[in-house]
């Protein structure tokens, strides 16, 4: 069985041996290969030898063509300052004034930004692995996106004080998430990954939730579908107990819950939905391999018979996580619920 | 204060009351951001167009401005990261909370905060982060405090990364949940308790 087959049998609930596993590994990957982060952040070749440098020490089951948060906001023009070894930071918001808008053209994805090296990363990570390791493009959730190109401060005081414009925004914003997940899936990604870190009920209620941002995952996942994804997988990080029953019906295939939520929690409030969790990631720092592999059986168990879980982190692994541990998880994943040894 | 009511009073029995009435509410996860700016935006506001205003005009507006703030709290996001939200909403409401603040802005070395505290002779500082590698500068606070004599200075850590962290892991005396988290610190450590 390959682990494609493995993370989408999972993913409709078929019987498999053993448990995916996928932990959440972005920048990471440059960390494990000794390249400079801000190299691995622009040059999608080097991005993608990492990934699947990566993916052969661990044996775990997906790549991610994903950068940072700030990739959408980049390609629109907002200016991004690159430490050598840290995630970059945005120094000039491209909505700054937050006039105007909508009277921009959307960014496109094969010239602007970093989009383009994204691109060459998933090619050259499914020209390499085909259809044997899931290939996951990650884009921005419309929200977030926002947040990054006006400031999340702005963009709250927004909602509230001129819905209206706030709902233009992300309607705008949403399309950018929409078309560059278009083009990360024609580019040979199998999945689409949306990450919408600003949506958790640590940032919004859930009522915000449900009114604004439902509808536009549902418009950005019903548009990946059409253009070939063969799951779209949500991703919010923090506090989500009170969204999780939404998920499905924005069509989400499968959904990463933080460690904020417990497991049993999450499996009870989205029954129908794939779950992806959640260890702790200052655990893979902190923790012994020990401890991890426990942390993750007692996850595994937790579990139970449920075939729609899918072991990872609860958010990406930090930069200085330790590989044995990242291999403690597999180990443990592999085992299932009662097989293989620490 | 038409009423008769003293500007203490407004900040005791109606800014930092009301900001208590929310305390709960945040402590069942029931406050997110979007709120917690609202709360803070609004008491700024009762404080920029209502007390201030007042206070300037008082004779004594010096003296009366002393005599109402509490302890000093230095603040800052720790060295390393540059995400201030957070931390900007802390230092609006220990504001209109009646506690002088100095904040240090962002990617703030272990030293400035102990340079600050030391000149400022404040008693809490209050360090945010957003990320998880910014941890081993948070733990060298303490370290950097002892060596220059102020061991006794409690250290408040907060931002949505260090929850993953014990207090003793990161080496401060409270990992704040959220703002009210700190204030109940800060009402403890005024009581001596």
């Amino acid at each position: 069985m390959t682990a494609l087959e493995r993370f989408l049998d999972s993913l409709k609930g078929r019987l498999i041996s053993g448990t995916p596993c996928v932990p959440l590994i972005f920048g990471y990957a440059a960390a494990l290969c000794k390249v400079k982060l801000s190299d691995y952040l622009q040059k999608g070749e080097l991005l993608a030898y990492c990934q699947l440098e990566a993916q052969k020490q661990f044996g775990t089951d997906a790549v991610f063509a994903y950068a940072d948060n700030s990739v959408e906001s980049e390609a629109l023009g907002s200016r991004i300052c690159f430490p050598e070894n840290d995630y970059p930071y945005i120094t000039d918001y491209a909505w700054g004034d937050h006039e105007n808008w909508t009277s921009r053209p959307l960014p496109d994805a094969q010239k602007d930004g970093r989009m383009p090296q994204l691109l060459e990363a998933v090619k050259i990570m499914r020209s390499t692995v085909g259809d044997t390791t899931t290939v996951v493009g990650g884009v921005l959730g419309p929200m977030s996106i926002a947040g990054q190109v006006m400031g999340l401060d702005k963009l709250i005081y927004l909602l509230v004080d001129e819905p209206d414009k706030f709902a233009r925004a992300i309607d705008y914003t949403a399309h950018i998430s929409l078309s560059y997940g278009q083009a990360l899936l024609n580019a040979g990604a199998h999945v689409l990954m949306l990450l919408e870190p600003t949506a958790s009920q640590n940032i919004i209620p859930q009522n915000v939730f449900v009114q604004y941002i439902t509808p536009r995952i549902r418009y950005i996942f019903s548009g990946c579908k059409s253009a070939g994804a063969l799951a779209c997988w949500l991703v919010i990080t923090g506090q989500t107990k009170g969204l999780l029953p939404y998920y499905k019906g924005c069509g989400a295939d499968l959904a990463t819950i933080d460690y904020e939520v417990p497991l049993k929690n999450a499996l009870n409030a989205a029954p129908d939905l794939s779950l992806a969790g959640n260890i702790k990631p200052y655990n893979f720092v902190e923790h012994s391999q020990e401890e991890l592999y426990d942390q993750a059986k007692k996850l595994i168990s937790e579990a139970g018979h449920n075939r729609r879980f899918l072991l990872s982190s609860g958010c990406e692994l930090p930069l200085n996580a330790k590989p044995e541990n990242v291999e403690a998880m597999v180990r443990a994943a592999r085992g299932g619920l009662n097989g293989a040894n620490r | 204060m038409a009423s008769g009511f003293e500007v203490h009073q407004l900040i005791e029995d109606g800014l930092t009351k009301a900001l208590e009435s929310l305390d709960f509410k945040c402590n069942n996860d029931q406050l997110s951001l979007l709120e917690i700016l609202l709360a803070g935006r609004a008491m700024m506001e009762v404080m920029d167009r209502v007390i201030t205003p007042y206070l300037e005009k008082n004779k004594d507006f010096q003296a009366a401005k002393e005599s109402l703030l509490k302890e000093t709290i230095i603040l800052g996001t720790i060295q390393g990261d540059i995400h201030d939200l957070g931390k900007n909403i802390v230092a609006i409401l220990l504001k209109v909370s009646g506690y002088r603040v100095v904040d240090l802005g962002k990617d703030v070395a272990p030293s400035v905060f102990v340079e600050a505290a030391l000149r400022e002779n404040a008693k809490i500082i209050g360090v945010s982060s957003l990320i998880t590698s910014t941890i081993p500068h948070i733990r060298q606070l303490k370290t950097e405090l002892s060596a220059a004599g102020l061991q006794d200075l409690r250290v408040v850590a907060g931002g949505a990364a260090l929850r993953q962290v014990s207090p003793k892991d990161l080496n401060v005396d409270l990992v704040a949940d959220n703002v009210f988290d700190l204030l109940n610190f800060l009402r403890c450590f005024e009581r001596g308790s």
